[in-house]
C-alpha cells in the first residue's frame, strides 16, 4: 500500500491506464467513428450513395420493393426492411440465408425498388461499430469482457484522476503547449479529462449498463428465480423487458402477403403518428406468417421498444408491446450512448467529445513515457520500450490501419475472394494486418515510430480520398454540389486528418522531443482548407526523412 | 440555440477571466493584474448564471430530452473552446475582459 490515499490513487491511475490504455483508445477511436457509421457505410458502399433529395419523398412498400424482397428472400424464414432516413437514403433489405445461417443484405432504391449495386463490405455499421463493443473477438464473449473491463477501468480512471488532480479549478482552462512535452501532455490530459469528464463518465457507465446482462448473467436468474437455468431466465427477461411475439409455423402455404403500407398506417394510428421504420415478415408464404413493425426513434433520445405484430395475410392484430417504466429508463440511457436520433449538432458534439477522449488516452500514454524515459534508461528497465511500442500501435497505428481498411475497400474488386475468404472478410484482414504491421514497426523503430506512423497516416488518408475519386468518379466538388454530404464529409474528414497528421509529422521531425503537441494538434486544430490539406499531406508523403 | 451556445461560451469566458493567470495572458501583461475579491466573485457568479441560463434555452428550443443532453454537450464544448482560445488566441478575449472589468471592477482601471 502507498502511504496516502492520493498516492495509492495515483498508483491505481497509472497502472489501470497503462494496462487498459490500448483497449480504451481502440474503443474510443472506433466509438467516435461509429458516430458517423452510416455515413461511412455510404462511402464504402458506393451503390447506396443516393441523392439526399430522395430522403424526403414518401416510400411505398407495396409493389416493386415487396416484390424484390420476396424474390431475393425466397425460401428464407424471415426478411426485414429498414425504411430510408436522412442518413440512409436507400431501403435496407436483409434476409436469413438458411444454408449459411447468416443474414444477407441488399439496398434497394426507395422509389423504383431496384437492387442497388452491392459492395460486399461490413463498413461502419458492420465492422467499426461492433469493434467498439466487442473488438470482433467472439470466442467465449472475450471481446465483451475486455470491453467491459476497459469500461470499468475508465470509471476507475475518472474517479482516481479526480482524486490525484491537485488543482482542478485553478488549472481548469490551462494548456501550455510551448512547455516541455511532459508538462504540455499533462496539461492536455487534465484539460480533456476534466472538461470532458461528464461525457466520458456517462459513456463508460451507459456502455456498462447496456451489456449488464453479459457482465452479470446472474441478474437474469435473480429476476426470474423460477427459470431452470440462466438462458431460460434471460429469455423470460427479454420477453418481458424487450417484448417478443412468436407464432409457430403452420407448415402449409398461406394466402398472399397483405398490404405492408396498410399495416404501416395501422401502426401510425396506434402510435399516434409515430412511424414504423422496421418491418419484418416472419415465415413468409406460410399460413401462420406474421409481420412485426417497430417504431422509429429518430426524434427522441429514448430508444422506444414499441412493437406491433399483425397477421401477414389478414392484417389482424396479434400483439403489441410498450416497455415498462424501468425499461424506458434503460432505453433512455441506451439512447444516450447509441445516438440513433437525428440531431446533427448533437452528433457533431459527440464526435468532438469522442476525439477529446482519444486525446485523453494518447496524452496519458505520452505523459507516462516522458516522465519515465530518462529514469528507465538509467536503471536499464525496458518498460518505456514496451509501452512506447504499444502506444504507437494503439494511437497512430490504429488510425493508419483504419485508413488501410478504407483503402482495401476501394481497391478490392467487387467479386474478390482469396483463400476462401469473401470480400468483406478480406477488408477486415487488411485492417488487422496493417495494425499488426504498425505494432511490429513500432517495436522495431521505437520513438521514431511516432513520426513515421503519423506520416504514414497522412499519406494513407489522402490515398483513400484519391481512390474514392478514381473508383467512383465522385470527387469533392461533385459530392458537395450534388448534396452527397455523407461522402463529402468522409472525404473532408480524411483530408483534415491527413493535414493534421502531416503537420504533426513535420513537427515531430523538427523537434523530436514533442510527440504530444502532435497529438494535441492532431485532434483539436480546425479543419483546414482542402487545397492546403492536400498540399501539406503530399509534401509529407514525398519527403520521408529518417529519424 | 445560437443564444444558448453564446451564453455558454460567455459564461466560461467570464469564469476564465476571473482568474488572474488568464487575465494576464489575455493582456500579455508582465505585471500582475489582480481583481478585487468582490469583482472576482461577481464575475464568477455571472459566469455560472450565464451557463445555467443556457439550460432553459436548450430545453425551450429542443425539448426536455434533447435540451438537457445538448446543454451538457454544449458546456463541454464551450469550456474546451475557451481553454483553446486562451492557449492560441488569447487576444480575442481582450474586449470581453474589458467589458467584464467595466461591469465588475470597483477600483480605478488597472488594465493596460
Amino acid at each position: 500500500m502507498e502511504p496516502t490515499f492520493r498516492k495509492s490513487m495515483a498508483w491505481l491511475h497509472t497502472w489501470a491506464g497503462v494496462v487498459m490504455g490500448s483497449v480504451l483508445f481502440a474503443m474510443f477511436w472506433m466509438g467516435t467513428l461509429s458516430v458517423f457509421d452510416r455515413e461511412i457505410d455510404r462511402w464504402m458502399n458506393p451503390g447506396t450513395r443516393l441523392s439526399a433529395t430522395l430522403a424526403g419523398q414518401p416510400v411505398k412498400l407495396d409493389g416493386p420493393i415487396t416484390d424484390t424482397a420476396m424474390r431475393l428472400a425466397q425460401g428464407s424464414s424471415q426478411w426485414f426492411i429498414r425504411l430510408p432516413s436522412e442518413r440512409t437514403p436507400a431501403v435496407e433489405l436483409r434476409w436469413r440465408n438458411e444454408a449459411s445461417k447468416t443474414f444477407e443484405r441488399r439496398y434497394l432504391h426507395p422509389q423504383t425498388g431496384a437492387v442497388l449495386t452491392h459492395t460486399d463490405t461490413l463498413a461502419g455499421t458492420g465492422f467499426i461499430f461492433p469493434f467498439h463493443f466487442n473488438l470482433h473477438i467472439k470466442w467465449k464473449d472475450l471481446g465483451y469482457w475486455l470491453v467491459g473491463l476497459a469500461g470499468m477501468a475508465m470509471l476507475v480512471l475518472v474517479v482516481s484522476g479526480v482524486v490525484i488532480h491537485r488543482k482542478i479549478f485553478v488549472d481548469f482552462f490551462l494548456f501550455r503547449p510551448r512547455k516541455h512535452t511532459q508538462r504540455a501532455s499533462l496539461d492536455l490530459h487534465n484539460l480533456t479529462g476534466v472538461l470532458g469528464m461528464p461525457f466520458h463518465f456517462v459513456m463508460a457507465l451507459s456502455g456498462l449498463i447496456i451489456f449488464v446482462g453479459i457482465y452479470w448473467p446472474s441478474s437474469y436468474s435473480a429476476a426470474y428465480p423460477e427459470a431452470k437455468d440462466v438462458p431460460a431466465a434471460r429469455q423470460a427477461f427479454n420477453k418481458d423487458g424487450y417484448g417478443q411475439y412468436r407464432r409457430a409455423k403452420a407448415g402449409e402455404p398461406g394466402a398472399a402477403l397483405a398490404s405492408l403500407d396498410a399495416m404501416r398506417a395501422q401502426a401510425r394510428q396506434q402510435w399516434q403518428g409515430g412511424e414504423a421504420n422496421f418491418i419484418r415478415v416472419w415465415q413468409p408464404g406460410d399460413k401462420a406468417s406474421y409481420v412485426e413493425l417497430r417504431r422509429s426513434y429518430e426524434d427522441t433520445v429514448t430508444m422506444n421498444l414499441d412493437q406491433l405484430y399483425l397477421d401477414a395475410t389478414s392484417g389482424q392484430h396479434l400483439y403489441s408491446f410498450t416497455s415498462a417504466p424501468v425499461m424506458t429508463v434503460q432505453r433512455f440511457i441506451s439512447g444516450l450512448h447509441f445516438i440513433q436520433f437525428e440531431h446533427w449538432l448533437l452528433r457533431w458534439l459527440y464526435f468532438l467529445a469522442g476525439l477529446s477522449g482519444c486525446i485523453l488516452m494518447a496524452t496519458g500514454f505520452i505523459f507516462w513515457l516522458e516522465s519515465r524515459r530518462a529514469s528507465h534508461a538509467k536503471k536499464g528497465l525496458h518498460g518505456v520500450r514496451v509501452v512506447e511500442a504499444l502506444s504507437v500501435a494503439s494511437v497512430p497505428g490504429i488510425m493508419a490501419a483504419t485508413c488501410v481498411f478504407f483503402i482495401a475497400n476501394r481497391l478490392l474488386p467487387l467479386d474478390a475472394v482469396l483463400g476462401g475468404y469473401d470480400r468483406a472478410t478480406l477488408e477486415m484482414w487488411a485492417f488487422y494486418l496493417a495494425w499488426l504491421a504498425a505494432l511490429a514497426h513500432a517495436g522495431w523503430r521505437g520513438r521514431a515510430a511516432w513520426r513515421e506512423q503519423t506520416a504514414a497516416l497522412a499519406v494513407l488518408a489522402v490515398l483513400a480520398v484519391a481512390l474514392n475519386w478514381v473508383t467512383t468518379g465522385q470527387h469533392l466538388i461533385h459530392t458537395l454540389a450534388g448534396g452527397l454530404w455523407a461522402v463529402a464529409g468522409m472525404d473532408l474528414m480524411l483530408l483534415g486528418a491527413a493535414a493534421i497528421a502531416a503537420v504533426t509529422a513535420r513537427h515531430l521531425g523538427r523537434k523530436v522531443a514533442s510527440p504530444l503537441r502532435a497529438a494535441a494538434q492532431a485532434k483539436t486544430a480546425p479543419l483546414p482548407e482542402l487545397a492546403a490539406a492536400q498540399q501539406t499531406a503530399k509534401g509529407a508523403g514525398n519527403s520521408p526523412r529518417a529519424a | 440555440m445560437l443564444a444558448a451556445c453564446l451564453l455558454a461560451l460567455l459564461g466560461f469566458a467570464f469564469l476564465a477571466l476571473s482568474q488572474e493567470r488568464h487575465l494576464e495572458r489575455v493582456f500579455e501583461s508582465n505585471r500582475p493584474l489582480a481583481l478585487t475579491q468582490l469583482a472576482q466573485l461577481a464575475q464568477r457568479a455571472t459566469g455560472f448564471i450565464a451557463i445555467g441560463l443556457a439550460l432553459p434555452l436548450c430545453i425551450v428550443g429542443e425539448g426536455a430530452g434533447f435540451g438537457c443532453l445538448l446543454w451538457v454537450m454544449l458546456t463541454v464544448a464551450a469550456a474546451m473552446v475557451t481553454a483553446l482560445t486562451l492557449t492560441w488566441r488569447p487576444n480575442c478575449l481582450r474586449p470581453l475582459a474589458r467589458a467584464a472589468h467595466l461591469l465588475f471592477s470597483f477600483r480605478p482601471s488597472q488594465l493596460p
